[in-house]
């Protein structure tokens, strides 16, 4: 499955995650006044076991969203627990949170981050992908052969905001058909 | 008709609300979801600012469409965070308990040129049902875990209350083996007891015959025989046990008595003697009972009797009357673990004896008064106090036709008064059996 | 005379789209640069009198690009096409003496018009 994309492909969506990932950093730094570091990309084909063990963190809050258009799937947002005050800080949130107060920081920021992320991807490729609202995801409870996927392509940006613990990763993943539409779109880019 | 039109239509049929406004936050649309609850069409609000339509939420509803112009990216607004956005009523006027709508709202970026947006689009989800079952839900669970907890404490209460009844039972047969034993070695305490005095008489006797044969030789005797008694009685070490007999004797009848008098007290104390009815003195009963207690009292506390004269006495079972004494003494002792004051006072009043054992103690907390005669109810530390001491005699006092009273100063001390009817019931209640009271005789001792 | 131009970018994808977006008529002679040693070999080779140049780059990044070009007064017009835009981004590349700062996506008619203002073309 790791030969699902070839090299051209790779470098072409890790290309574009990269875009992707700068026009998110750049609309929370300026938001926050403060500059983020980025990361390179990561692509990967994950089984459901190894996607299952990306939330069984402690470190970590994490949101999902739901995206619909040429493609279909779902973004997760994890954001470091360590963080969380510091960023309410700079948000203007009235710090220390409380549990209402703190949700609501953590779905701002999972929109703002996974918000520019997909749309500036879609965009790029003319998927017109739709994004739904963010909700609050806990996966501890869930037992990983419970998904009804075998293996899905994982698109994983990283964002750290300098000199505090706060990091965030936006994961993107598409579901099974979706690959195939987004390897035509790539080929179609690397083509014209 | 024209398709424009139709797509209208259809906006006002929506059961959401959707309402467009410019960068200057003016409304360019709005469908009849808004029309129909602030009861101003599309046509009237054209151009208006929607933050003055809406004052009470303007700077919020700013914040969020601003977000969405400048970043170009979708916001939300939740009912958990912010459940009332605009101040529409409740869709459910005449089934819900709500009075206001709960709304999820999404600010979308419509219409944008060369990355600036231009319009922004507000959806507005009316989340009442939701938002009311998902409050239901969080009322319940809430509620479980109260019951949970509740649940937990009667478990835990009723396994202390089981290992609580098997220590009493444990107690109980302690306590009859201790009567059992006292019962038996009351005779041969008896006869050493006559047999010591008797003794001590012989002894008296033995003395004064020698002291009159030592007389008879100093008169009578020769230089020889004088010699042969002075040699003998020095070999004997006469002298010595001359006087030591006397005080060994003096000293094993004070002995034999004073165990005579502990078994009396454990008799007296014991339901072996007497569990039926009778006359009895109330005095008598919390005197022998203060002797039982003695170890627990002494040295810490300081006793004051006040006790009427002319008492009558009282129709009662004396020994377990002696258990409430016991129970009451017990726990004044525990309330003045410094030492302190204990106060008893016997008087009567009318066709009633009063009993009160008042302590300088810690007091009694106002929120454990009116638990202070339930089973199993104990302040005291796990072990120390089984909680059944003080309603165990209650229900003596009542089957007694009498009362407990209880007045109690925090910091001050406690008293606990015992009121009995000098003649008992005209019909006394069913008789009790043994083996209940062979649980309350001993809980506390 | 054609201009020496060179691209440096390490993603394949991005070469491509800059090469697409430059104008169609302009007489440059073109190399390409996957990384920043590459860029600064081309820069000594004399085949980038205009360079187009990504920041994050393995081997040499565009920061140490630039560095290394600022030190020895090199005479390259800088033109960064960045994904990492921020503001911080923007004001430290124009303290290492790039000419302009250009976003990904790159549009055509964006660098055009720099290209123009520049004189270039």
């Amino acid at each position: 499955m790791n030969t699902l994309l070839n090299e051209d492909q790779r470098d072409a969506l890790q290309e574009l995650m990269n875009i992707s990932m700068g026009q998110a950093a750049n609309a929370l730094a300026r938001l926050i006044d403060a500059q983020i570091t980025l990361s390179i990309p990561k692509i990967v084909v994950v089984s459901a076991s190894e996607f299952h063990a990306i939330f069984q963190s402690d470190n970590y809050w994490f949101t999902r969203q739901s995206f619909l258009g040429l493609v279909k799937g779902e973004v997760l947002t994890l954001m470091a627990k360590a963080g969380t005050e510091t960023m309410g800080g700079l948000l203007d949130y009235p710090v220390p949170l409380n549990e209402t107060s703190q949700d609501e920081l953590l779905l701002e920021l999972a929109n703002i981050l996974a918000g520019a992320c997909l749309n500036v991807f879609s965009s790029q490729l003319d998927l017109n992908t739709k994004l739904s609202m963010p909700t609050i995801f806990s996966e501890q409870m869930r037992k990983a052969e419970s998904y009804r996927w075998i293996s899905t392509l994982l698109m994983e940006v990283e964002f750290q905001l300098e000199a505090t613990a706060f990091d965030s990763r936006v994961v993107i993943c598409l579901e099974g058909q979706s690959v195939n539409v987004l390897i035509d779109k790539l080929n179609q880019l690397l083509e014209d | 008709m024209e398709l424009a039109a139709l797509h209208l239509k259809l906006n006002d049929r929506l059961p959401m609300g959707v309402c467009v406004v410019d960068a200057g936050y003016n409304v360019l649309y709005w469908n009849d979801f808004f029309a129909d609850r602030i009861a101003l069409r599309s046509e009237q609000v054209l151009g208006q600012s929607l933050l003055s339509l809406f004052p009470a939420e303007a700077r919020y509803l700013k914040k969020k469409i601003h977000s969405v112009f400048v970043l170009n990216n979708a916001s939300f607004s939740y009912w958990e965070h912010k459940p009332h956005v605009f101040p529409f009523s409740s869709s459910r006027p005449i089934t819900g308990e709500e009075t206001l709508m709960y709304q999820n709202i999404e600010f979308l970026p419509l219409d944008s040129e060369g990355g600036t947006v231009r319009s922004v689009c507000l959806l507005v989800q009316d989340v009442t049902e939701l938002a009311s079952y998902f409050q239901a839900e969080q009322q319940l669970s809430a509620r479980l875990e109260l019951e949970h907890a509740a649940l937990k404490a009667v478990n835990e209460k009723l396994s202390m209350a089981q290992n609580q009844l098997l220590q009493s039972e444990k107690m109980a047969a302690i306590g009859q083996l201790a009567a059992g034993v006292a019962h038996e070695i009351n005779n041969p305490i008896g006869f050493i007891s006559s047999n010591l005095q008797t003794m001590q008489d012989y002894a008296g006797r033995l003395l004064k015959l020698v002291a009159f044969y030592e007389k008879v030789t100093a008169k009578t005797g020769t230089e020889t025989t004088q010699a042969m008694q002075r040699d003998m009685q020095q070999r004997m070490q006469f002298d010595f046990v001359r006087h030591d007999l006397t005080e060994l004797l003096a000293e094993s009848i004070d002995g034999i008595d004073r165990v005579a008098a502990i078994v009396k007290n454990l008799k007296s104390f014991s339901h072996v003697d007497n569990a039926e009815w009778q006359y009895a003195s109330l005095v008598d009963g919390l005197e022998n009972t203060l002797k039982i207690a003695a170890n627990q009292l002494k040295y810490k506390v300081e006793i004051h009797r006040d006790y009427s004269d002319e008492l009558p006495d009282v129709y009662c079972q004396p020994m377990q009357i002696n258990q409430i004494f016991l129970n009451l003494l017990v726990n004044a002792s525990q309330a003045m673990d410094a030492g302190g004051h204990l106060y008893l006072k016997v008087w009567q009043l009318d066709a009633n004896v009063f009993v009160e054992v008042r302590d300088s103690g810690s007091g009694i907390e106002p929120a454990h008064m009116n638990r202070l005669f339930e089973p199993f109810f104990t302040t005291k530390p796990v072990g120390s106090g089984t909680g059944l001491g003080l309603s165990l005699s209650y229900s003596i006092a009542k089957k007694h036709q009498g009362d407990i009273l209880v007045h109690s100063v925090v910091g001050e001390g406690s008293s606990f008064t015992l009121v009995l009817p000098v003649h008992g019931s005209d019909s006394p209640t069913e008789e009790t059996t043994e083996n209940e009271f062979a649980v309350e005789g001993n809980e506390s001792s | 005379m054609p201009i020496p131009v060179t691209i440096a970018d390490d993603s394949m994808l991005s070469r491509k789209t800059i090469r697409k977006a430059l104008p169609p008529d302009w007489d440059i002679d073109l190399t390409e640069a996957c990384n920043g040693k590459e860029a600064l070999a081309a820069v000594a080779a004399g085949k980038a009198d205009v360079l187009f140049l990504d920041l994050q780059m393995p081997e040499l990044d565009g920061f140490d690009v630039l560095r290394e070009l600022h030190d020895h007064h090199a005479k390259t017009v800088v033109i960064v096409i960045s994904a990492d835009i921020q503001p911080e981004a923007q004001k430290k590349v124009a303290m290492l003496g790039a000419f302009r700062f250009l976003q990904k996506p790159l549009h055509a008619d964006q660098l055009h018009e720099t290209l123009t203002e520049l004189g270039l073309i």
